[in-house]
């Protein structure tokens, strides 16, 4: 089986954001910080994993712009919520996210080589579609502070472009 | 207030520009901080694989995507401070004085 043709345990942590859409309880605004503080730090440790694991260079500069791109953004939601009074409320959701990336991340730490760069960008890949996702049919939508919600807006842009850089480098490695 | 800017939009990344030269360089502005007088025009040079944008914080210019290769210019018209980033790219942060001029 490959990776393509399962469900990565991340990305179905991740795909449960979509239920929400659906279900009778939304996310208040606390749970929304906590969602996006959460997915950051993902991200930023999937990349730190990378610089540790991985050999390519078009691989360690993707993994050590996301580790800056993530931190950058989370200090930045940190520093809205503080200065908003919001404390971060952790959620099922909160907590599916992290034990799917454990999941996920474990799996990554024993990978090298090319099979480690390919898992890795594919579950990017993965990874920064749902999150696109979740932020414009959840988060966004559900966001009752003005702040919140124009920094979840204006934080979209720097997602699509970590994911067509991912879906680039992905290409390219499969090239080889 | 600094005033709207010149956008020169797209340029070859031959073209020779004036003023003040900045590179976007490894996701960074280099340099990071620029202290200009008003009327100076700012270049910026994408030197990534990437696109990059030059976006003040305070919606004064925006440039919009910059394709690797390509260039945007700005002139600042009043003395002020001006914060901007790239919106692609988070943790690209910079900032600019303006001074008077000259």
């Amino acid at each position: 089986m490959t990776t393509q043709s399962k469900m990565l345990p991340l990305a179905a942590a991740l795909a449960m954001l979509s239920s929400y859409a659906l279900a009778a309880d939304k996310p208040n605004d606390a749970q929304i910080a906590q969602i996006v503080v959460t997915a950051n730090s993902i991200d930023i440790e999937n990349g730190k994993i990378a610089l540790k694991n991985s050999r390519t260079p078009s691989v360690e500069e993707f993994a050590n712009l996301m580790v800056k791109d993530h931190t950058a953004v989370n200090n930045d939601a940190t520093a809205l919520v503080t200065r908003l009074g919001v404390k971060p409320e952790p959620s099922d959701t909160s907590k599916s996210l992290q034990s799917g990336a454990d999941t996920e991340q474990a799996k990554l730490r024993g990978l090298k080589g090319h099979d480690f760069d390919k898992a890795y960008l594919e579950n990017e890949v993965a990874y920064h579609k749902q999150v696109l996702g979740a932020i414009t049919d959840v988060l966004i939508p559900n966001a009752q502070n003005a702040e919140l919600k124009k920094m979840l807006v204006d934080v979209k842009p720097a997602f699509q472009a970590h994911l067509e850089h991912a879906e680039k480098s992905l290409a390219a490695l499969d090239k080889h | 207030m600094l005033g709207a800017g010149l956008a020169a939009g797209s340029m070859g990344a031959g073209a020779e520009p004036s003023g003040v030269a900045i590179k976007m360089t490894q996701e960074a502005f280099v340099p990071a901080q620029v202290t200009v007088g008003a009327g100076t025009p700012v270049t910026w040079t994408n030197n990534d694989s990437v696109p990059h944008s030059v976006t003040a914080l305070d919606g004064t210019f925006d440039s919009g995507p910059i394709l690797p290769g390509k260039t945007y210019r700005w002139t600042p018209e009043k003395p002020g401070t001006v914060a901007y980033h790239c919106i692609f790219h988070p943790s690209m942060k910079a900032q600019m004085v303006v001074g008077a001029k000259p």
